[in-house]
Protein backbone atom coordinates (compact mmCIF):
# COMPACT_ATOMS: atom_id res chain seq x y z
CA UNK A 1 0.00 0.00 0.00
CA UNK A 2 2.24 2.80 -1.19
CA UNK A 3 0.90 6.23 -2.08
CA UNK A 4 2.66 6.50 -5.39
CA UNK A 5 5.51 4.34 -6.50
CA UNK A 6 8.47 6.41 -7.79
CA UNK A 7 8.33 4.36 -10.96
CA UNK A 8 4.77 5.41 -11.65
CA UNK A 9 4.20 8.32 -13.98
CA UNK A 10 3.71 11.73 -12.36
CA UNK A 11 0.15 11.94 -13.59
CA UNK A 12 -0.84 8.98 -11.45
CA UNK A 13 -2.52 11.30 -9.01
CA UNK A 14 -5.40 8.94 -8.40
CA UNK A 15 -3.25 6.36 -6.63
CA UNK A 16 -1.68 9.07 -4.50
CA UNK A 17 -5.07 10.49 -3.52
CA UNK A 18 -6.44 7.04 -2.73
CA UNK A 19 -3.45 6.29 -0.56
CA UNK A 20 -3.79 9.58 1.33
CA UNK A 21 -7.44 8.82 1.98
CA UNK A 22 -6.54 5.33 3.20
CA UNK A 23 -4.00 6.80 5.56
CA UNK A 24 -6.05 9.72 6.84
CA UNK A 25 -9.73 8.76 6.79
CA UNK A 26 -11.08 7.65 10.13
CA UNK A 27 -14.47 6.53 11.37
CA UNK A 28 -13.56 5.68 14.95
CA UNK A 29 -16.99 5.88 16.58
CA UNK A 30 -20.26 4.01 16.26
CA UNK A 31 -23.67 5.61 15.72
CA UNK A 32 -24.50 4.83 19.36
CA UNK A 33 -21.42 6.76 20.49
CA UNK A 34 -22.41 9.76 18.35
CA UNK A 35 -25.93 9.57 19.79
CA UNK A 36 -24.51 9.73 23.31
CA UNK A 37 -22.26 12.66 22.43
CA UNK A 38 -25.18 14.38 20.73
CA UNK A 39 -27.38 13.99 23.82
CA UNK A 40 -24.74 15.45 26.13
CA UNK A 41 -23.73 18.32 23.84
CA UNK A 42 -27.35 19.17 22.97
CA UNK A 43 -28.16 19.25 26.68
CA UNK A 44 -25.33 21.73 27.24
CA UNK A 45 -26.38 23.79 24.22
CA UNK A 46 -30.03 23.98 25.34
CA UNK A 47 -28.97 25.01 28.83
CA UNK A 48 -26.58 27.71 27.63
CA UNK A 49 -28.47 28.95 24.56
CA UNK A 50 -32.24 28.85 25.08
CA UNK A 51 -34.40 29.85 22.10
CA UNK A 52 -34.51 33.63 21.60
CA UNK A 53 -38.28 33.83 21.89
CA UNK A 54 -38.26 32.16 25.31
CA UNK A 55 -35.38 34.33 26.43
CA UNK A 56 -37.21 37.45 25.30
CA UNK A 57 -40.31 36.36 27.18
CA UNK A 58 -38.26 35.93 30.33
CA UNK A 59 -36.80 39.42 29.92
CA UNK A 60 -40.23 40.87 29.53
CA UNK A 61 -41.39 39.06 32.64
CA UNK A 62 -38.43 40.41 34.58
CA UNK A 63 -39.30 43.99 33.55
CA UNK A 64 -42.79 43.50 34.91
CA UNK A 65 -41.50 42.00 38.13
CA UNK A 66 -43.34 44.55 40.28
CA UNK A 67 -46.72 43.33 39.21
CA UNK A 68 -47.48 39.92 40.67
CA UNK A 69 -50.50 39.34 38.46
CA UNK A 70 -48.50 39.96 35.32
CA UNK A 71 -45.78 37.62 36.51
CA UNK A 72 -48.35 34.87 36.99
CA UNK A 73 -49.62 35.39 33.45
CA UNK A 74 -46.08 35.45 32.09
CA UNK A 75 -45.19 32.19 33.79
CA UNK A 76 -48.35 30.52 32.55
CA UNK A 77 -47.67 31.78 29.03
CA UNK A 78 -44.07 30.67 29.23
CA UNK A 79 -45.07 27.20 30.37
CA UNK A 80 -47.60 26.84 27.59
CA UNK A 81 -45.34 28.00 24.74
CA UNK A 82 -43.54 25.45 22.64
CA UNK A 83 -44.31 21.77 22.52
CA UNK A 84 -42.78 20.09 25.57
CA UNK A 85 -40.90 16.83 25.19
CA UNK A 86 -42.50 13.69 26.59
CA UNK A 87 -40.47 11.63 29.05
CA UNK A 88 -42.89 8.74 29.48
CA UNK A 89 -45.95 7.47 31.32
CA UNK A 90 -46.50 6.51 34.97
CA UNK A 91 -46.91 2.73 34.96
CA UNK A 92 -47.03 1.93 38.67
CA UNK A 93 -47.33 3.77 41.94
CA UNK A 94 -46.58 2.56 45.46
CA UNK A 95 -47.70 4.79 48.34
CA UNK A 96 -48.46 8.43 47.59
CA UNK A 97 -46.91 8.30 44.12
CA UNK A 98 -45.82 11.34 42.18
CA UNK A 99 -46.88 14.88 43.06
CA UNK A 100 -46.66 17.54 40.36
CA UNK A 101 -45.34 20.82 41.79
CA UNK A 102 -46.69 24.11 40.41
CA UNK A 103 -45.19 27.50 41.09
CA UNK A 104 -48.52 29.18 41.72
CA UNK A 105 -51.22 26.54 41.35
CA UNK A 106 -51.85 23.86 44.00
CA UNK A 107 -49.80 20.66 43.81
CA UNK A 108 -51.45 17.75 42.05
CA UNK A 109 -51.15 14.04 42.75
CA UNK A 110 -50.69 12.10 39.50
CA UNK A 111 -52.41 8.83 38.60
CA UNK A 112 -51.16 5.78 36.71
CA UNK A 113 -51.29 6.53 32.99
CA UNK A 114 -50.32 10.21 33.35
CA UNK A 115 -47.82 11.41 30.74
CA UNK A 116 -44.82 13.34 32.08
CA UNK A 117 -43.48 16.31 30.11
CA UNK A 118 -40.39 18.44 30.12
CA UNK A 119 -40.32 21.45 32.48
CA UNK A 120 -42.50 19.60 35.02
CA UNK A 121 -41.20 19.30 38.57
CA UNK A 122 -42.22 16.45 40.87
CA UNK A 123 -41.82 15.10 44.36
CA UNK A 124 -42.22 11.37 44.86
CA UNK A 125 -44.56 10.77 47.81
CA UNK A 126 -44.08 7.02 47.24
CA UNK A 127 -42.11 4.96 44.77
CA UNK A 128 -42.99 5.24 41.10
CA UNK A 129 -42.32 3.29 37.91
CA UNK A 130 -42.16 5.38 34.73
CA UNK A 131 -42.14 3.70 31.32
CA UNK A 132 -39.95 5.85 29.12
CA UNK A 133 -41.36 6.93 25.78
CA UNK A 134 -38.50 5.48 23.78
CA UNK A 135 -37.91 2.29 25.72
CA UNK A 136 -36.71 1.33 29.16
CA UNK A 137 -37.95 2.40 32.56
CA UNK A 138 -37.14 4.89 35.28
CA UNK A 139 -37.92 3.98 38.89
CA UNK A 140 -38.10 6.79 41.41
CA UNK A 141 -37.75 6.24 45.16
CA UNK A 142 -39.97 7.91 47.77
CA UNK A 143 -38.89 11.43 48.71
CA UNK A 144 -37.08 12.13 45.44
CA UNK A 145 -37.30 15.61 43.89
CA UNK A 146 -37.18 15.33 40.14
CA UNK A 147 -37.52 17.62 37.12
CA UNK A 148 -38.07 16.43 33.57
CA UNK A 149 -35.58 18.40 31.50
CA UNK A 150 -36.16 16.71 28.14
CA UNK A 151 -37.47 13.64 26.36
CA UNK A 152 -34.47 11.68 27.54
CA UNK A 153 -33.28 13.69 30.49
CA UNK A 154 -34.22 14.24 34.12
CA UNK A 155 -32.67 16.26 36.90
CA UNK A 156 -32.53 14.68 40.36
CA UNK A 157 -32.13 17.38 42.99
CA UNK A 158 -32.42 14.98 45.90
CA UNK A 159 -33.35 11.33 46.37
CA UNK A 160 -32.83 8.21 44.32
CA UNK A 161 -33.69 7.06 40.81
CA UNK A 162 -32.94 3.84 38.93
CA UNK A 163 -32.75 3.76 35.16
CA UNK A 164 -33.09 0.54 33.18
CA UNK A 165 -32.31 1.06 29.52
CA UNK A 166 -31.97 -2.36 27.96
CA UNK A 167 -29.81 -2.72 24.88
CA UNK A 168 -32.02 -2.29 21.84
CA UNK A 169 -34.36 0.37 23.22
CA UNK A 170 -34.23 3.59 21.21
CA UNK A 171 -33.52 5.56 24.32
CA UNK A 172 -30.68 3.21 25.13
CA UNK A 173 -28.09 5.61 23.81
CA UNK A 174 -29.28 8.99 25.00
CA UNK A 175 -30.58 9.07 28.54
CA UNK A 176 -29.04 11.48 31.04
CA UNK A 177 -29.59 12.30 34.70
CA UNK A 178 -28.54 15.78 35.79
CA UNK A 179 -27.53 16.14 39.45
CA UNK A 180 -26.03 19.02 41.44
CA UNK A 181 -22.76 17.05 41.27
CA UNK A 182 -22.64 16.58 37.50
CA UNK A 183 -24.29 14.88 34.59
CA UNK A 184 -24.73 11.09 34.65
CA UNK A 185 -24.87 9.53 31.20
CA UNK A 186 -25.55 5.88 30.67
CA UNK A 187 -23.72 3.74 28.15
CA UNK A 188 -26.36 0.98 27.77
CA UNK A 189 -27.18 -0.09 31.25
CA UNK A 190 -29.08 -0.42 34.53
CA UNK A 191 -27.92 2.08 37.12
CA UNK A 192 -28.98 3.80 40.31
CA UNK A 193 -28.34 7.46 41.13
CA UNK A 194 -28.69 8.64 44.70
CA UNK A 195 -28.34 12.34 45.57
CA UNK A 196 -28.14 13.51 49.17
CA UNK A 197 -25.15 15.07 50.86
CA UNK A 198 -23.09 13.28 48.25
CA UNK A 199 -23.74 11.59 44.92
CA UNK A 200 -23.72 7.81 44.73
CA UNK A 201 -23.88 5.99 41.40
CA UNK A 202 -24.27 2.21 41.44
CA UNK A 203 -24.04 0.38 38.13
CA UNK A 204 -25.71 -2.97 37.71
CA UNK A 205 -25.14 -3.56 34.01
CA UNK A 206 -23.20 -1.80 31.24
CA UNK A 207 -21.32 1.41 32.00
CA UNK A 208 -22.15 4.89 33.21
CA UNK A 209 -20.23 8.11 32.75
CA UNK A 210 -20.24 11.05 35.16
CA UNK A 211 -19.37 14.39 33.57
CA UNK A 212 -18.38 17.31 35.74
CA UNK A 213 -17.06 20.43 33.99
CA UNK A 214 -14.33 19.03 31.78
CA UNK A 215 -13.77 15.90 33.87
CA UNK A 216 -15.36 12.57 33.06
CA UNK A 217 -15.33 9.39 35.09
CA UNK A 218 -16.58 6.05 33.84
CA UNK A 219 -18.19 3.53 36.18
CA UNK A 220 -18.40 -0.13 35.16
CA UNK A 221 -20.98 -2.77 36.09
CA UNK A 222 -20.68 -4.02 39.65
CA UNK A 223 -19.12 -0.76 40.80
CA UNK A 224 -20.23 2.12 43.00
CA UNK A 225 -18.89 5.64 42.51
CA UNK A 226 -19.11 7.98 45.49
CA UNK A 227 -18.78 11.71 44.82
CA UNK A 228 -18.54 13.83 47.98
CA UNK A 229 -19.21 17.57 47.94
CA UNK A 230 -15.55 18.10 48.65
CA UNK A 231 -12.65 15.78 48.13
CA UNK A 232 -11.82 13.04 45.67
CA UNK A 233 -14.24 10.50 44.26
CA UNK A 234 -13.94 6.84 45.22
CA UNK A 235 -14.99 3.64 43.48
CA UNK A 236 -15.61 0.25 45.04
CA UNK A 237 -16.96 -3.11 43.91
CA UNK A 238 -20.57 -3.86 44.89
CA UNK A 239 -23.00 -6.74 44.49
CA UNK A 240 -25.54 -6.20 41.71
CA UNK A 241 -28.17 -8.15 43.65
CA UNK A 242 -29.41 -8.40 47.22
CA UNK A 243 -31.45 -6.37 49.71
CA UNK A 244 -30.07 -2.99 48.61
CA UNK A 245 -31.87 -3.41 45.28
CA UNK A 246 -35.15 -4.62 46.74
CA UNK A 247 -36.97 -1.30 46.21
CA UNK A 248 -36.03 -1.52 42.53
CA UNK A 249 -37.26 -5.09 42.22
CA UNK A 250 -40.54 -4.19 43.97
CA UNK A 251 -41.23 -1.77 41.10
CA UNK A 252 -40.47 -4.08 38.21
CA UNK A 253 -42.54 -3.44 35.06
CA UNK A 254 -45.37 -5.87 34.31
CA UNK A 255 -44.01 -8.83 32.43
CA UNK A 256 -46.41 -10.86 30.31
CA UNK A 257 -45.44 -14.53 30.16
CA UNK A 258 -48.39 -15.78 28.09
CA UNK A 259 -47.04 -17.77 25.12
CA UNK A 260 -43.51 -16.55 25.81
CA UNK A 261 -40.51 -18.91 25.68
CA UNK A 262 -39.27 -19.96 29.11
CA UNK A 263 -35.74 -18.85 28.22
CA UNK A 264 -36.94 -15.26 27.65
CA UNK A 265 -38.60 -15.24 31.05
CA UNK A 266 -35.43 -16.59 32.69
CA UNK A 267 -33.34 -13.88 31.02
CA UNK A 268 -35.79 -11.23 32.22
CA UNK A 269 -35.87 -12.58 35.79
CA UNK A 270 -32.07 -12.82 35.96
CA UNK A 271 -31.69 -9.24 34.70
CA UNK A 272 -34.37 -7.91 37.05
CA UNK A 273 -32.61 -9.48 40.03
CA UNK A 274 -29.20 -8.18 38.92
CA UNK A 275 -27.84 -11.63 38.12
CA UNK A 276 -26.43 -13.51 35.18
CA UNK A 277 -28.25 -16.53 33.75
CA UNK A 278 -26.32 -19.77 33.42
CA UNK A 279 -27.50 -23.24 32.33
CA UNK A 280 -25.78 -26.05 34.16
CA UNK A 281 -26.49 -28.62 31.45
CA UNK A 282 -27.44 -28.68 27.79
CA UNK A 283 -30.78 -30.38 28.46
CA UNK A 284 -31.87 -27.52 30.72
CA UNK A 285 -31.02 -25.08 27.94
CA UNK A 286 -33.06 -27.07 25.43
CA UNK A 287 -36.05 -27.28 27.77
CA UNK A 288 -35.90 -23.52 28.36
CA UNK A 289 -35.86 -22.85 24.63
CA UNK A 290 -38.68 -25.24 23.80
CA UNK A 291 -41.09 -24.53 26.67
CA UNK A 292 -43.88 -22.00 26.12
CA UNK A 293 -45.40 -20.35 29.19
CA UNK A 294 -49.05 -19.68 29.94
CA UNK A 295 -50.69 -17.74 32.74
CA UNK A 296 -49.66 -14.60 34.59
CA UNK A 297 -47.05 -13.51 37.13
CA UNK A 298 -48.76 -10.20 37.82
CA UNK A 299 -48.08 -8.95 41.34
CA UNK A 300 -45.13 -11.29 41.95
CA UNK A 301 -41.60 -10.04 42.53
CA UNK A 302 -39.05 -11.32 39.98
CA UNK A 303 -37.63 -13.76 42.56
CA UNK A 304 -41.06 -15.07 43.50
CA UNK A 305 -42.04 -15.28 39.81
CA UNK A 306 -38.93 -17.34 39.09
CA UNK A 307 -39.79 -19.75 41.86
CA UNK A 308 -43.43 -19.99 40.79
CA UNK A 309 -42.76 -20.52 37.10
CA UNK A 310 -39.99 -23.07 37.51
CA UNK A 311 -42.10 -25.26 39.80
CA UNK A 312 -44.35 -25.83 36.77
CA UNK A 313 -41.39 -27.14 34.73
CA UNK A 314 -38.84 -29.92 35.10
CA UNK A 315 -36.08 -27.37 35.77
CA UNK A 316 -34.51 -26.25 39.05
CA UNK A 317 -32.65 -23.10 39.93
CA UNK A 318 -30.38 -21.68 42.59
CA UNK A 319 -28.77 -18.29 43.20
CA UNK A 320 -25.01 -18.38 43.56
CA UNK A 321 -22.55 -15.45 43.43
CA UNK A 322 -24.63 -13.22 41.22
CA UNK A 323 -25.67 -16.07 38.93
CA UNK A 324 -29.04 -17.77 38.43
CA UNK A 325 -28.00 -21.38 37.85
CA UNK A 326 -30.65 -23.40 36.03
CA UNK A 327 -30.36 -27.16 35.77
CA UNK A 328 -32.41 -30.23 34.82
CA UNK A 329 -34.48 -31.66 37.61
CA UNK A 330 -32.84 -35.06 37.29
CA UNK B 1 -13.10 34.08 8.21
CA UNK B 2 -16.17 32.32 6.75
CA UNK B 3 -19.46 34.15 6.68
CA UNK B 4 -21.27 30.81 6.74
CA UNK B 5 -19.49 29.87 9.98
CA UNK B 6 -20.41 33.18 11.60
CA UNK B 7 -24.04 32.77 10.57
CA UNK B 8 -24.15 29.19 11.83
CA UNK B 9 -22.75 30.23 15.21
CA UNK B 10 -25.18 33.16 15.43
CA UNK B 11 -28.11 30.83 14.76
CA UNK B 12 -26.86 28.39 17.38
CA UNK B 13 -26.54 31.19 19.90
CA UNK B 14 -30.13 32.14 19.12
CA UNK B 15 -31.17 28.61 20.09
CA UNK B 16 -32.04 27.43 16.58
CA UNK B 17 -32.30 23.63 16.66
CA UNK B 18 -31.53 23.12 12.95
CA UNK B 19 -28.30 25.10 13.35
CA UNK B 20 -27.20 22.88 16.22
CA UNK B 21 -28.00 19.75 14.22
CA UNK B 22 -26.00 21.04 11.23
CA UNK B 23 -23.09 21.92 13.51
CA UNK B 24 -23.10 18.48 15.14
CA UNK B 25 -23.46 16.53 11.89
CA UNK B 26 -20.66 18.50 10.25
CA UNK B 27 -18.10 18.62 13.01
CA UNK B 28 -18.57 15.71 15.47
CA UNK B 29 -17.33 13.01 13.03
CA UNK B 30 -14.50 15.25 11.84
CA UNK B 31 -13.42 15.96 15.37
CA UNK B 32 -13.49 12.23 16.17
CA UNK B 33 -11.26 11.60 13.17
CA UNK B 34 -9.01 14.50 14.21
CA UNK B 35 -8.57 12.94 17.68
CA UNK B 36 -7.94 9.44 16.37
CA UNK B 37 -5.24 10.73 14.01
CA UNK B 38 -3.41 12.36 16.88
CA UNK B 39 -3.78 10.07 19.86
CA UNK B 40 -3.87 6.31 20.39
CA UNK B 41 -7.12 6.28 22.30
CA UNK B 42 -9.71 3.53 22.49
CA UNK B 43 -13.20 4.42 21.19
CA UNK B 44 -14.41 5.34 24.69
CA UNK B 45 -11.47 7.73 25.05
CA UNK B 46 -12.17 9.29 21.66
CA UNK B 47 -15.84 9.64 22.59
CA UNK B 48 -14.93 11.40 25.85
CA UNK B 49 -12.51 13.70 24.07
CA UNK B 50 -14.98 14.70 21.32
CA UNK B 51 -17.75 15.25 23.85
CA UNK B 52 -15.59 17.33 26.16
CA UNK B 53 -14.25 19.44 23.28
CA UNK B 54 -17.70 20.08 21.83
CA UNK B 55 -19.12 21.00 25.23
CA UNK B 56 -16.27 23.45 25.80
CA UNK B 57 -16.90 24.89 22.34
CA UNK B 58 -20.62 25.27 23.09
CA UNK B 59 -19.80 27.09 26.32
CA UNK B 60 -17.41 29.38 24.45
CA UNK B 61 -19.60 30.10 21.42
CA UNK B 62 -19.83 33.72 22.55
CA UNK B 63 -16.09 34.09 22.11
CA UNK B 64 -16.12 32.85 18.51
CA UNK B 65 -15.50 35.91 16.39
CA UNK B 66 -15.06 34.21 13.05
CA UNK B 67 -11.43 35.23 12.74
CA UNK B 68 -10.57 31.57 12.17
CA UNK B 69 -12.72 28.95 10.49
CA UNK B 70 -15.10 27.18 12.86
CA UNK B 71 -13.37 23.85 12.26
CA UNK B 72 -9.90 25.20 13.02
CA UNK B 73 -11.31 26.86 16.16
CA UNK B 74 -12.79 23.51 17.24
CA UNK B 75 -9.49 21.75 16.49
CA UNK B 76 -7.66 24.27 18.69
CA UNK B 77 -10.03 23.53 21.58
CA UNK B 78 -9.61 19.81 20.99
CA UNK B 79 -5.82 20.09 20.79
CA UNK B 80 -5.79 21.87 24.16
CA UNK B 81 -7.97 19.14 25.65
CA UNK B 82 -5.61 16.48 24.33
CA UNK B 83 -2.68 18.29 25.92
CA UNK B 84 -4.53 18.55 29.24
CA UNK B 85 -5.39 14.87 29.03
CA UNK B 86 -1.76 13.94 28.40
CA UNK B 87 -0.62 15.99 31.40
CA UNK B 88 -3.30 14.38 33.56
CA UNK B 89 -2.34 10.88 32.41
CA UNK B 90 1.33 11.58 33.11
CA UNK B 91 0.46 12.46 36.72
CA UNK B 92 -1.57 9.30 37.31
CA UNK B 93 0.14 6.10 38.46
CA UNK B 94 -0.08 3.13 36.13
CA UNK B 95 -2.13 0.21 37.43
CA UNK B 96 -1.75 -3.30 36.18
CA UNK B 97 -4.91 -5.32 36.19
CA UNK B 98 -4.79 -8.86 37.45
CA UNK B 99 -8.42 -9.33 36.52
CA UNK B 100 -8.68 -12.79 35.09
CA UNK B 101 -11.92 -11.84 33.37
CA UNK B 102 -10.02 -9.21 31.40
CA UNK B 103 -8.29 -11.77 29.21
CA UNK B 104 -11.56 -13.54 28.56
CA UNK B 105 -13.23 -10.23 27.68
CA UNK B 106 -10.40 -9.39 25.27
CA UNK B 107 -10.81 -12.77 23.68
CA UNK B 108 -14.53 -12.13 23.22
CA UNK B 109 -13.83 -8.72 21.74
CA UNK B 110 -11.45 -10.33 19.27
CA UNK B 111 -14.27 -12.59 18.16
CA UNK B 112 -16.46 -9.54 17.57
CA UNK B 113 -13.97 -7.73 15.31
CA UNK B 114 -15.49 -7.20 11.84
CA UNK B 115 -13.83 -9.23 9.10
CA UNK B 116 -12.39 -6.16 7.39
CA UNK B 117 -10.62 -5.29 10.64
CA UNK B 118 -9.07 -8.67 11.30
CA UNK B 119 -5.52 -8.43 12.58
CA UNK B 120 -3.59 -8.70 9.27
CA UNK B 121 -5.76 -6.05 7.56
CA UNK B 122 -5.85 -3.89 10.63
CA UNK B 123 -2.09 -4.09 11.14
CA UNK B 124 -1.43 -3.21 7.53
CA UNK B 125 -3.86 -0.32 7.72
CA UNK B 126 -2.34 0.94 10.98
CA UNK B 127 1.19 0.73 9.54
CA UNK B 128 0.12 2.67 6.47
CA UNK B 129 -1.67 5.32 8.56
CA UNK B 130 1.39 5.65 10.75
CA UNK B 131 3.67 6.08 7.72
CA UNK B 132 1.36 8.70 6.20
CA UNK B 133 1.24 10.58 9.52
CA UNK B 134 5.05 10.50 9.75
CA UNK B 135 5.39 11.91 6.26
CA UNK B 136 2.84 14.65 6.99
CA UNK B 137 4.69 15.54 10.17
CA UNK B 138 7.85 16.23 8.20
CA UNK B 139 6.03 18.52 5.74
CA UNK B 140 5.46 22.27 6.05
CA UNK B 141 2.42 22.81 8.28
CA UNK B 142 0.26 24.48 5.62
CA UNK B 143 0.78 21.57 3.23
CA UNK B 144 0.04 18.93 5.88
CA UNK B 145 -3.05 20.78 7.06
CA UNK B 146 -4.55 21.15 3.59
CA UNK B 147 -3.96 17.44 2.80
CA UNK B 148 -5.56 16.42 6.09
CA UNK B 149 -8.61 18.59 5.43
CA UNK B 150 -9.02 17.32 1.89
CA UNK B 151 -8.25 13.62 2.27
CA UNK B 152 -8.86 13.03 5.98
CA UNK B 153 -11.86 15.25 6.69
CA UNK B 154 -13.35 15.23 3.21
CA UNK B 155 -13.69 19.01 2.90
CA UNK B 156 -14.29 20.22 -0.65
CA UNK B 157 -11.91 22.64 -2.36
CA UNK B 158 -14.54 25.38 -1.94
CA UNK B 159 -14.88 24.68 1.79
CA UNK B 160 -11.10 24.79 2.24
CA UNK B 161 -11.02 28.04 0.28
CA UNK B 162 -13.57 29.45 2.73
CA UNK B 163 -11.55 28.25 5.70
CA UNK B 164 -8.31 29.73 4.40
CA UNK B 165 -9.88 32.87 2.95
CA UNK B 166 -8.45 32.28 -0.53
CA UNK B 167 -9.94 31.38 -3.91
CA UNK B 168 -10.67 27.77 -4.93
CA UNK B 169 -8.04 28.11 -7.66
CA UNK B 170 -5.45 28.99 -5.02
CA UNK B 171 -6.49 25.93 -3.00
CA UNK B 172 -6.13 23.69 -6.07
CA UNK B 173 -2.66 25.03 -6.59
CA UNK B 174 -1.77 24.60 -2.90
CA UNK B 175 -3.07 21.02 -2.97
CA UNK B 176 -1.01 20.21 -6.06
CA UNK B 177 2.15 21.50 -4.38
CA UNK B 178 1.31 19.65 -1.17
CA UNK B 179 0.75 16.38 -3.03
CA UNK B 180 4.06 16.77 -4.85
CA UNK B 181 5.87 17.46 -1.59
CA UNK B 182 4.16 14.45 0.02
CA UNK B 183 5.12 12.19 -2.87
CA UNK B 184 8.74 13.32 -2.86
CA UNK B 185 9.08 12.78 0.90
CA UNK B 186 7.28 9.44 0.79
CA UNK B 187 9.52 8.16 -1.99
CA UNK B 188 12.61 9.34 -0.15
CA UNK B 189 11.48 7.55 3.01
CA UNK B 190 10.54 4.30 1.29
CA UNK B 191 13.83 4.34 -0.63
CA UNK B 192 15.80 4.40 2.66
Amino acid sequence: MTPSDPSLPDEDEEALEHSLEQGLRRAPLTDAAYARIHAAVADEWRASHPPKSRWAARQWAAMAAGLAAIIVIAVVVLRSTGKPDTLGVIARIEGDGLILRHTFLPDRKLAVGTTLHSREVFTAGGSVLIELKEGGTLRVARGTRLEVTGGGAVAVEEGEAYADLPPGSTRASTFVVRTPFGLVEHLGTQFDVSVNNDLRIRVREGRVRLRRDSDTETVAAGTELLVPRNGPTTQRAIATHGPEWSWVEALEPDYVIENRALIEFLQWAARETGRRLSFMDEHAHEVAEETRLHGSISGLSPGKALETVLTTTSLRYEFEDGVVKVSSGG
Amino acid sequence: MSDADRKLVARMRAGEQSAFEAFFATYAPRLAAFVSRRESLDPAGIEDMVQTSLIKAIRSLGSFRGEAALYTWLCTICRNELLAQRRKSARQPVHESSDADGAARDKLLELCVPSDQEPPNELERAAHSHAVANTLNSMPERYARVLEWKYGDGFSVEEIAGMLGVTPVAVQSLLARARKEFKDLWCAETAQ
